[in-house]
């Protein structure tokens, strides 16, 4: 019966023509947070390159492949200041991406955190404003960025499946997120 | 007077095992079809319903931009086509073959960005029952 199968196929393009319209139309909904592959960083992280634009909330945070050059720091240069005045997010608990989120810092990641952390790197520090992260790729330098009242740093990794070895094939569903005590996230 | 010959050990075998040759035989490459099927409709699912999650894939373009997510979109639109025509065994051997391109153009994809490495050697398996499935003519369960 061939035209069953046509029928059948027809069907199947029209329900993904839907799904298409359905994802086209969410896809900025469904990104990561604070994604590490050249989306748009976390509002109240502090941003300081020798480029001006950076230094607002909602300025862009360039680290992955994406990045723009102009906003990347030179070499062993880095620099970060704290914000102004960071504003308070909802809690990480209540978030669609939470089941995505492995905690890197502090304390030793577990066995799921590390392998959500395959490609990036992450390091922080305590400053006297609060905490000092940089994230970027493997490889990347970037300017840290300083979370006054941070306390938890997470990473977002929504399919593990894309690392392999010491390679993220997919940096668009990666993500860096700080909380503070309550758990809330810092914008 | 010699004895009677008597057929090699490697040709001796029992109703079981020849029982289980032949449902191999008929059900393996349907089995194989279908499973091919359910992996793309699972990736052709998730590219149209979260196209930002798969951006990172596309070669060239920024992962931010629309042109990425309408490729990953589109992909997954055929991703999804495909793994309807397998299941349900709608011109099966074409399915198979246009989604073996589609595989071997992720392993050429993969292999030049990343190297050889176990994703890339996981979708190199695939491409190969894609195309064992596209030499094969006989399925069963076929609408």
């Amino acid at each position: 019966m061939r035209w069953r199968g046509a029928a059948l196929l027809a069907l199947t393009g029209i329900a993904g023509l839907v799904l298409a319209i359905h994802g086209w139309s969410a896809r900025s909904a469904a990104k990561v947070p604070g994604t590490i592959a050249g989306a748009t960083r976390p509002a109240g992280a502090s941003h300081a390159p020798a480029t001006a634009p950076a230094a607002h909330g909602s300025a862009s945070r360039p680290i992955g492949p994406t990045a723009s050059p102009s906003a990347t720091p030179s070499a062993g240069q880095p620099a970060s200041r704290p914000s102004a005045a960071p504003s308070v997010g909802p809690a990480l608990a209540s978030q669609s991406y939470a089941q995505y989120a492995f905690q890197v810092w502090p304390g030793t990641p577990n066995a799921a955190g590390k392998a959500a952390l395959i490609g990036l790197s992450v390091s922080v520090r305590r400053t006297a404003n609060g905490i000092s992260v940089t994230a970027s790729v493997v490889g990347q330098q970037v300017t840290p960025h300083v979370y006054t009242c941070g306390t938890k740093v997470w990473v977002i990794e929504a399919s593990l499946g894309d690392d392999s070895g010491n390679t993220d094939y997919n940096l668009g569903d990666d993500g860096l997120i700080v909380t503070n005590a309550a758990g809330r996230i810092l914008q | 007077m010699s004895p009677p010959m008597s057929p090699p050990m490697s040709t001796v075998r029992s109703p079981a095992i020849q029982a289980a040759e032949r449902i191999a035989s008929e059900w393996a490459p349907t089995i194989g079809r279908i499973s091919l099927g359910l992996v793309l409709a699972w990736f052709g699912y998730h590219e149209l319903v979260q196209p930002s999650l798969w951006t990172g894939y596309v070669p060239v373009l920024a992962s931010s931009s629309a042109a990425a997510a309408v490729l990953v979109l589109i992909h997954g639109w055929v991703l999804l086509v495909l793994a309807v025509a397998l299941v349900a065994g709608v011109t099966p051997r074409l399915a198979a073959a246009a989604a073996a391109l589609l595989l071997l153009q992720i392993v050429i994809t993969l292999t030049i960005t990343g190297g050889l490495s176990d994703l890339t050697m996981r979708d190199v398996g695939v491409l190969g029952l894609a195309l064992y499935l596209t030499g094969r003519n006989t399925h069963r369960l076929r609408i």
